[in-house]
């Protein structure tokens, strides 16, 4: 997957470092659970919003993947793969608890809907004040909703892939190390997913 | 989309990572600009977007739970957890000495007239 000499020895020792970071979880080191969280909330956190679009349940959500972990770190086996990928499975199974629990019933309160990328598609993103009152322009919530509801009813791989690469920035190699593919597989699968968003959306 | 597009399009993505406007990958495709185009266009809107960041508050709050979450997590005790702290010289002699006990036990003789299974008298020839 690294050809290159120089990305491969990045790799190794970042592999080499997260490793050690892991072993001093286990032995329930403080500081190396400060380093864990100050590494990774934010991408746990951008993925939950992505996934949930309400910031506060975002926020209780991200807080629990780590408390997750910190309960789990017994049962995991570092192999190399990024630590942020565990935990992204953590945020996964959370987020799916979440939407088992309180969105079965597709109850969904405008009040909760804060930020969609309405940007998707050359359209300019408004932002609402999270205390503020509901949008004023209905037109922008139901095409916001359209939206939720269009990456909510992607095949969950192409979700994951269009989320990681717009809500939390990362590269298709990257991607790749989090869901297991190789970084065409990944570009694949984005394209699939930006067509299928299209075509939702229209 | 039939599979050249797909394919088109995947392509187009990867170079647009590395940098490459949308009109460049475009010319690398000529027969397909009329479907790449607004696929292209809106991968590009999307990447342009603004990351959500979480407040200071909360990112403190999830801070202070994972920490107590981790004082008040229960240690893991018993003996996987004992075969997991101890030495690795200790395991390999236990592992060893189990070897041997478990050799030794197969090799003794074993009563007359027992049944090797079940432990059953075997009838007299």
């Amino acid at each position: 997957m690294h050809n290159d000499p120089a990305v491969s020895l990045t790799f190794t020792v970042a592999s080499d470092y997260e490793a050690e970071l892991v072993a001093r979880a286990k032995e329930r080191s403080s500081k190396a659970w400060d380093e864990i969280y100050a590494r990774h909330y934010v991408q746990i956190y951008r993925y939950i919003h992505a996934r949930v679009f309400d910031p506060h349940v975002a926020e209780d959500l991200a807080s629990s993947v780590f408390l997750g972990a910190v309960k789990g770190i017994g049962a995991y086996q570092y192999r190399g793969q990024p630590l942020l990928a565990w935990l992204y499975r953590i945020a996964q199974n959370n987020v799916s608890s979440y939407h088992r629990t309180t969105l079965r019933h597709r109850v969904v309160a405008l009040s909760t809907i804060t930020e969609l990328p309405a940007r998707l598609f050359g359209q300019t993103a408004r932002r609402r004040e999270p205390e503020g009152p509901l949008e004023a322009d209905p037109g922008a919530v139901a095409e916001r909703m359209d939206l939720r509801e269009a990456l909510a009813e992607l095949p969950q791989a192409q979700r994951e892939v269009l989320i990681l690469k717009f809500f939390l920035g990362m590269d298709a190699k990257e991607i790749g190390a989090i869901v297991r593919k190789e970084p065409a597989a990944v570009y694949s699968l984005q394209a699939r997913a930006l067509n299928s968003l299209r075509r939702r959306l229209r | 989309m039939n599979r050249a597009v797909s394919k088109a399009l995947a392509d187009c993505i990867a170079e647009m990572e590395r940098g490459a406007p949308v009109e460049e990958c475009l010319k690398r495709h000529p027969s397909h600009v009329g479907e790449l185009r607004p696929r292209l266009e809106a991968w590009q809107a999307m990447a342009a977007g603004e990351p959500v960041q979480p407040s200071t508050a909360a990112f403190e709050r999830g801070r202070r739970a994972m920490l107590n979450g981790l004082e008040s997590a229960p240690v893991r005790s018993g003996p996987l957890a004992a075969a997991r702290l101890a030495p690795a010289w200790a395991t390999v002699a236990a592992a060893v000495a189990a070897f041997l006990i478990l050799i030794r036990g197969f090799g003794r003789p074993r009563p007359r007239g027992r049944c090797p299974i079940g432990g059953r008298r075997q009838q007299p020839q």
